[in-house]
C-alpha cells in the first residue's frame, strides 16, 4: 500500500539558494508525525511546498505525491480544487491566517461554499456544526462574532474547523499552538489528536518542542539546515536518538522539565547559533555545532534507512547510555 | 544580608479604566500581597490574561496600584515622581521578552549599552564598561561595533541582559526572556543567566507561561490566575504538592516528553 502522502526527494530554492534539500518522508492514514527543527531547518517550507503555498521566487523540485497524484506536477487550478478539500492546513497564527473583515461563521464555510457548492445558508448551517465539533460552546453565538473577539485558542480552534471542514486526507499543523497558553494548548492538541483518530486523516505536526511531538506523534522527523537528518518512532528517537542534533534537542528537553528539579543546574545546550539561509556549512550543516564532527562531516552523508528509521550521519551516536528514555509513558 | 525585603507586594489591585461612555473597567490585579526577600529567585506563573505583565509593570512603578502598595527595600514606589526614582531605576532593570524588538535595529551595541548610563547619569568609562558588559553575556568585544540587526535572536537577547546589566542592578525583572527563542539557543540563555543571578548575587522576577523553565531557575513561585493570586510558595513544593485546583491543571498541561504517544498526564 502506498502512503497517502509521500515525499521524496523534495527540495525548495530561492534561485541558487537552496533552502530545503533531498527530504523524503511518508505519512499514512491515520498517523501522526511530528516534524521538528529549530527556525531556519526548513519544516515550514516543506508544509508549504506540500501545499502548493510558496511564496514568489521560491521554487519547490522532487516529488509530493498526494494518493496517485502528483502534486509538484498539478496546475494550480487542480492545487487550489485540493487546497482545503483533500489537504487543509492549520497556521501558526491564527490571527493573521483568518480574514480580520469577515465573520467567523463566513470564513469556516467558505471552504464548503467553494469546494461542495453549498449555499450561503447551508455553509452558515455547517459552520455552526463545525464549530460545535472543535467545542465551541455556543457555536451559533460564535459564527457570527469577528475573529479579533475570539482569544487565541478559540481562533485557533476556527482555524482547526475550517481546515476539517471537507474531511481532508491530510493536516498539516505548522506550530499550531506555539502562540497558546499551555491549558489551551492542551486543548487544541487533543482536538487534533482526535481527529485523526475519529476520520482517520494522516497528520504532520511541525513543532519545535520534543515534549509535544513525543506527546502526539507515532513518529518523529528531525530536520536541520534544510535537511532531513533523522527520522523514527517517537520511542526509537526518544530512547535512542542517533543523530547528534536529535540527541542535543532531547537532552535539553529532559533536563528542562516539569516534573523534576533541575534548579540551578547547567543545561546541556548546543554551541553557536542556528545560521541565517546561505551561510550553514558546506556538507552536513550541523557540523559547526556538533562534537561528534569528524573528517567525512564535509561531506553531506546520504540518509541510510534502516529498521524503519532513516539517519544522515557519519559519526551517528550509538547506544542507549547517552538517554535515559522519556518519563513514563 | 539585610532583613528588609526588597519588594513588598501589599494588597494591590490595579484597575483599568477604558476610555468612552461606557468607561467598562477591567480588574487585572485583585488584592495580591508577596514579598521578594534579597537574592531570590521568583517566578510568576500564569497564562495570558492572569495579569503577569501588569504585576511586573507595578514592580517596575511604570504603573501606580489603584490600591494597595509596592515597597521597594521598604520604600514606596508606586506614584513618586520619576525624579525621585532615580535610584530605583538604576537598581531594577528589565529584560525583555522579544529582542527583536526591544533593541533599536538602527543603534550600535555600543550605543545600546551606554544609553541607560548616560540617561542615568553613571559616571564610567563608556568604551571599558561596554566591553565589560559584553564579556559577561560572553559576546566578543568586537561586537559593540555592529548593529543589533547583524545579531541571531539569541545573542541579541543577550545584549539585552548586558543592558539590564548595565547600571549594576540589584534586581533583575525578565518577562518571558527565553520565550521567542529557538530551543537550542533558550538552553544558553538559561545557563547565562544562571550564571549572572549568582555572580552578581542578584535578585530576579522571572515572569513566564512555561513551568519547565520556572522550576529550573526560580527558588519561589507566585500563582496568577485572571487577577488573583492563586498560590505562592517554594517552587518545590508547589511543584510537588500543588494546593490549588488551577495550579495542578497548570501543571497537568505542561508538556512531558514520552517514549510512547499519550497526551493524558502520568501522574
Amino acid at each position: 500500500m502506498t502512503a497517502l502522502l509521500s515525499v521524496r526527494g523534495l527540495s525548495v530554492s530561492s534561485g541558487p539558494l537552496e533552502l530545503v534539500r533531498d527530504v523524503s518522508f511518508d505519512v499514512d492514514a491515520g498517523e501522526r508525525v511530528g516534524l521538528i527543527g529549530e527556525s531556519g531547518s526548513g519544516k515550514s517550507l516543506t508544509a508549504l511546498a506540500v501545499m502548493g503555498l510558496l511564496g514568489e521566487g521560491l521554487r519547490a523540485s522532487g516529488s509530493v505525491r498526494l494518493g496517485d497524484e502528483e502534486l509538484l506536477e498539478a496546475s494550480e487550478l487542480r492545487r487550489c480544487q485540493l487546497r482545503g478539500d483533500a489537504i487543509a492546513m492549520v497556521f501558526q497564527e491564527p490571527m493573521s491566517a483568518l480574514n480580520p473583515t469577515r465573520r467567523v461563521g463566513d470564513q469556516v464555510g467558505e471552504t464548503l461554499r467553494i469546494h461542495r457548492h453549498l449555499s450561503r445558508k447551508a455553509a452558515e448551517r455547517a459552520a455552526v456544526d463545525l464549530l460545535s465539533r472543535v467545542e465551541f460552546a455556543e457555536p451559533e453565538r460564535y459564527a457570527r462574532m469577528y475573529p479579533h473577539e475570539l482569544s487565541g485558542g478559540q481562533r485557533q480552534r476556527a482555524m482547526i474547523a475550517s481546515a476539517i471542514a471537507c474531511d481532508p486526507g491530510v493536516i498539516l499543523a505548522d506550530e499550531p499552538t506555539t502562540a497558546l497558553d499551555v491549558t489551551v494548548q492542551r486543548r487544541v492538541l487533543e482536538l487534533l489528536d482526535r481527529l485523526v483518530d475519529e476520520e482517520g486523516c494522516a497528520l504532520l505536526l511541525i513543532a519545535h518542542d520534543l515534549a509535544v511531538v513525543s506527546e502526539v506523534c507515532d513518529r518523529v522527523i528531525t530536520m536541520y539546515g534544510g535537511r532531513l537528518v533523522e527520522s523514527g518512532s517517537v520511542s526509537q528517537i526518544i530512547n535512542e536518538p542517533h543523530h547528534p542534533y536529535t540527541q542535543a534537542l532531547l537532552a535539553t528537553s529532559k533536563a528542562l522539565s516539569v516534573s523534576e528539579s533541575s534548579l540551578g543546574s547547567q543545561l546541556p545546550s548546543i554551541p553557536g547559533t542556528v545560521p541565517s539561509a546561505g551561510h550553514f556549512p558546506r556538507g552536513c550543516p550541523f557540523q559547526d555545532r556538533c562534537d561528534r564532527r569528524v573528517e567525512a562531516c564535509q561531506v553531506m552523508p546520504e540518509v541510510v534507512e534502516t529498521d524503519n528509521r532513516a539517519l544522515a550521519c557519519w559519526n551517528p551516536v550509538v547506544g542507549t547510555s547517552a538517554s535515559g528514555g522519556g518519563e513514563a509513558a | 544580608m539585610s532583613d528588609i525585603p526588597t519588594f513588598e507586594v501589599d494588597s494591590v489591585t490595579k484597575v483599568y479604566q477604558s476610555r468612552g461612555r461606557r468607561g467598562q473597567a477591567v480588574e487585572a490585579l485583585r488584592d495580591i500581597s508577596f514579598t521578594v526577600a534579597p537574592g531570590q529567585s521568583l517566578g510568576v506563573v500564569g497564562e495570558s490574561g492572569s495579569g503577569k505583565s501588569t504585576l511586573s509593570r507595578l514592580l517596575l512603578a511604570l504603573e501606580r496600584p489603584t490600591s494597595g502598595s509596592v515597597r521597594y527595600r521598604g520604600e514606596v514606589i508606586s506614584g513618586r515622581r520619576e525624579r525621585d526614582l532615580r535610584d530605583f531605576r538604576r537598581h531594577v532593570q528589565i529584560v525583555f521578552q522579544d529582542p527583536m524588538s526591544s533593541l533599536d535595529p538602527r543603534m550600535r551595541v555600543h550605543d545600546l549599552l551606554a544609553e541607560p548610563l548616560r540617561a542615568l547619569h553613571i559616571d564610567v568609562d563608556e568604551g571599558e564598561r561596554v566591553r565589560e558588559l559584553l564579556a559577561s553575556v560572553e559576546m566578543p568585544a568586537a561586537a559593540a561595533r555592529r548593529y543589533a540587526y547583524q545579531f541571531s535572536g539569541g545573542q541579541r537577547q543577550r545584549i539585552a541582559i548586558a543592558r539590564a546589566l548595565g547600571p549594576s542592578p540589584e534586581v533583575l525583572i525578565a518577562d518571558e526572556p527565553v520565550s521567542a527563542l529557538d530551543v537550542s539557543v533558550r538552553a544558553q540563555i538559561l545557563n547565562l543567566l544562571t550564571g549572572l543571578v549568582r555572580d552578581f548575587n542578584l535578585t530576579m522576577v522571572f515572569v513566564s507561561h512555561d513551568m519547565a523553565v520556572v522550576r529550573h531557575l526560580c527558588d519561589s513561585v507566585v500563582v496568577l490566575y485572571r487577577g488573583r493570586l492563586v498560590e505562592t510558595g517554594a517552587t518545590e513544593e508547589v511543584f510537588e504538592q500543588p494546593r490549588e485546583d488551577y495550579t495542578r491543571e497548570l501543571l497537568a498541561a505542561a508538556p512531558r516528553l514520552r517514549a510512547q504517544r499519550g497526551l493524558t498526564p502520568s501522574n
